[in-house]
């Protein structure tokens, strides 16, 4: 089972993949924020598996530094652009829910994330 | 208690299904079904004859606003609330004159969502609190003088014309029905009549159209709380 933090600013985008996600066996949601600063405190508290990050909630690359910093992974999302971002895998348009859960399921080790970040550009 | 169906139209599906789930946990809505374009919403609202629907305006194949626009044709009593992340004024006008029933943006709260959809029910406008205030100051703009109904202002009874007015100060029908002290159906059934008689799809654009007619009188009521 994964364990998954949400950073999301737009609230009703939050509640809505807040709710999504409590409906997921294999998935369990650990933490939920709005705030930056605050999700940042939990996430070094909690070391989640994944951070699902709301494109745009943030101040950008800080941000996501940040959070891999801890070890959690990122799954980015932009309910705009229809879209799903692997930091730093790759990215992908969304076509169904379906879509989040594989990306949460399949981020990689925590080596490959580290080695990529080194040598790949952010999306 | 009624359940209050809803269509859910956006072309972002995170964003819809969640949504939708959010919506689900409310025991006085139901989500009939979804669409992810203006054309397969028109097709859902054929099928599912729901009671509201939450637009989204900018879509693939047919925008939120064609849609509206088609939609109302057919099923005139479909109440749309355009529930997006344009706060312009071309996009909030043009709903308002394709005839959405409300126009909320999407950073709203998910217990802001719920209250405005509950006022659907009783006939209210549901409008972000900035939109509302852009469409206060068109009010104060040189009336603008724009594809008239032929029968400009006339037919109204006077007892329609004082239910304008209360219209225009944006009181809802229960509201308006003690000022008046008649029944909150009777209200509806003036407001009908009135959007029979002016041509127009909902009491915003009765609003707009009254006080840019002047058919009454703008803040003729003392304050009533």
């Amino acid at each position: 089972m994964k364990r998954v933090f949400l950073l999301a600013g737009n609230p009703l985008f939050h509640q809505g993949i807040q709710t999504l996600l409590a409906r997921r066996c294999d998935v369990e949601l650990v933490g939920a924020e709005t705030d930056v600063e605050r999700a940042i405190a939990r996430i070094r508290e909690l070391e989640p598996d994944v951070v699902i990050l709301e494109d745009g909630s943030h101040e950008g690359h800080s941000i996501i530094t940040r959070i891999l910093a801890t070890g959690a992974k990122i799954v980015s999302l932009n309910f705009r652009e229809n879209s799903i971002s692997i930091y730093h895998g790759e990215q992908r348009t969304v076509h169904a829910v379906d879509d989040l859960f594989d990306a949460i399921e399949n981020v990689e080790g925590e080596k490959g994330v580290m080695e990529r970040s080194m040598t790949q550009p952010e999306n | 208690m009624k359940t209050l169906g809803v269509l859910l139209v956006d072309d972002h599906i995170l964003f819809r299904k969640g949504v939708a789930a959010v919506l689900a946990s409310r025991p006085d809505l139901q989500v009939l079904g979804e669409a992810g374009d203006g054309l397969e919403a028109v097709e859902r609202a054929r099928a599912l004859i729901p009671d509201v629907i939450l637009m989204d305006i900018n879509m693939p194949r047919c925008d939120g606003l064609e849609a509206v626009k088609l939609i109302k044709q057919e099923m005139p009593h479909v109440r749309i609330i355009m529930l997006t992340v344009a706060d312009d004024d071309h996009n909030l006008f043009a709903a308002i004159k394709n005839g959405a029933d409300g126009y909320l943006l999407k950073n709203l709260e998910p217990t802001q969502l719920f209250e405005m959809l509950a006022g659907i029910g009783r006939g209210e406008a549901p409008i972000s609190g900035s939109l509302a205030t852009k469409i206060l100051n068109e009010f104060r703009q040189p009336a603008k003088i724009e594809n008239q109904p032929a029968e400009a202002g006339s037919g109204l009874t006077p007892r329609e014309i004082e239910v304008l007015e209360w219209i225009v100060e944006g009181k809802t029908n229960k509201e308006i029905a003690f000022a008046l002290s008649i029944a909150e159906d009777t209200v509806k059934i003036h407001l009908r009549n009135i959007l029979e008689k002016l041509h127009l799809h909902n009491r915003i654009q009765a609003a707009v159209y009254a006080v840019r007619q002047g058919l009454v009188q703008t803040e003729r009521h003392p304050s009533s709380g």
